[in-house]
């Protein structure tokens, strides 16, 4: 995370921006705390959650996992209505879990996606130091069913870009991850 | 209110002529009531707010985080401000100022991304399929506007030449991969918050 400037004459508008657009640093600005209490907090809500008794099966968790993408992705096609005028909503579903349970079943840390207004969907995919960011295409395919374009990070340092169908871009990511002990599955 | 004359273009300045591989980039946008700008899964910018349309993405518009500060994000031009202002120009044009309420306003609802130029400038996407193999190289241009001396450009080098140049499929195609690339590059490494970041000497940018 970048450095915040503090203690300049726009501390006002830092301030008020950082309260607006959700950032983790906007509650040292208001409250005139230190970016440690605020990790703290974020620590204590952690094990508060660790020991509420909740756990999953790995099967569990990663439905869990999907059904909170496709309410996402639910809800989000249904503000880019412009950009999937004429293609079936229920298509466009299958094509998503295709690429979701794909990306679900190497168990992320953090998955989350964005449908985007080029008619794809952009996963931004983390597991330890590794980042994968991934559109897969559900309209205005240009190359053949099923595209994807791919880029993959080791912290800040890019490992690879790969562009193809998503099963050509899932055996891509394996080849390129084998050191990191990432696999995921191969297409039937 | 008076347009801050610090961020005009003016007799005395130039092209910038220093290494700005130190510096910051700064990109507003607009978030609605209600819309979030982060993603609470992530931490990283949600893509709307990246680039918005999607026409815009070969040639993103940024300003250089120093002497254009958080203070001009607000800066909207009117459509008579557009025309008037919203035009590449040299870094020395006299330009006057424009007038409020009639070439620009305030928008209280414009936030901000910051990036480090040297995550964006020369680096390189690089896409293969089959024997059909292209690349893009990420340059950071300075592309003073008559509203905005400190206006940078985020712009796409490719293999197969400019993009204006190319047939309509073959533009749609390296369009969707440029997308793809700009919306990478920006996602791992833009933040919401204002960095630390150095000023420009007076020097790299005026003659005076």
């Amino acid at each position: 995370m970048a450095k915040i400037r503090k203690n300049t004459g726009d501390s006002d508008l830092i301030e008020s921006h950082l309260l607006r657009v959700g950032s983790a640093y906007a509650e040292p600005y208001a409250t005139g705390g230190s970016f440690e209490a605020t990790n703290r907090r974020f620590a204590f809500a952690d094990q508060k959650a660790k020991e509420s008794g909740w756990s999953h099966t790995p099967i569990e968790e990663i439905n869990r996992r999907f059904i909170k993408l496709d309410r996402s992705f639910i809800s989000q096609l249904s503000q880019e209505n412009n950009v999937f005028s004429g293609h079936p909503e229920y298509i466009l579903r299958e094509k998503m879990k295709i690429s979701a349970e794909l990306l679900l079943s190497c168990e992320p840390d953090v998955i989350s996606l964005e449908v985007t207004n080029e008619g794809s969907i952009f996963y931004t995919w983390r597991k330890n130091d590794i980042s994968i960011y991934l559109d897969h295409y559900l309209i205005e395919e240009h190359d053949g069913k099923d595209e994807a374009i791919v880029s993959i990070y080791k912290n800040n340092d890019k490992v690879a870009d790969f562009a193809g169908s998503l099963d050509e871009v899932i055996v891509q990511i394996n080849n390129s991850l084998v050191s990191e002990s990432i696999d995921f599955p191969a297409f039937a | 209110m008076n347009y801050p004359i610090e961020i005009l273009p003016s007799q005395h300045r130039k092209w910038i002529d220093c290494p700005l591989g130190d510096y910051f980039l700064i990109r507003h946008f607009e978030l609605k009531e209600g819309e979030e700008a982060i993603d609470p899964e992530t931490g990283n910018i949600r893509v709307k707010n990246i680039c918005s349309p999607k026409e815009n993405i070969s040639d993103l518009s940024m300003s250089l985080l120093g002497i254009f500060t958080i203070r001009h994000i607000n800066l909207k031009l009117t459509q008579e401000g557009r025309d008037k202002y919203l035009h590449y120009c040299q870094p020395d044009e006299v330009v006057l100022p424009p007038s409020h309420n009639i070439d620009f306003s305030n928008d209280a609802n414009r936030r901000f991304w910051c990036i480090s130029i040297s995550r964006l400038n020369g680096k390189s996407f690089n896409y293969s399929r089959n024997n059909s193999n292209f690349s893009a190289v990420c340059r950071v241009h300075h592309t003073p506007m008559r509203w905005n001396f400190w206006h940078f450009s985020l712009r796409w080098e490719t293999d197969l030449g400019p993009l204006e140049e190319m047939d309509e499929r073959e533009r749609n195609k390296i369009a969707q991969r440029l997308g793809h690339s700009a919306r990478t590059i920006i996602s791992h490494f833009a933040r919401v918050e204002v960095p630390t970041h150095p000023v420009l000497p007076t020097g790299c940018y005026s003659n005076n």
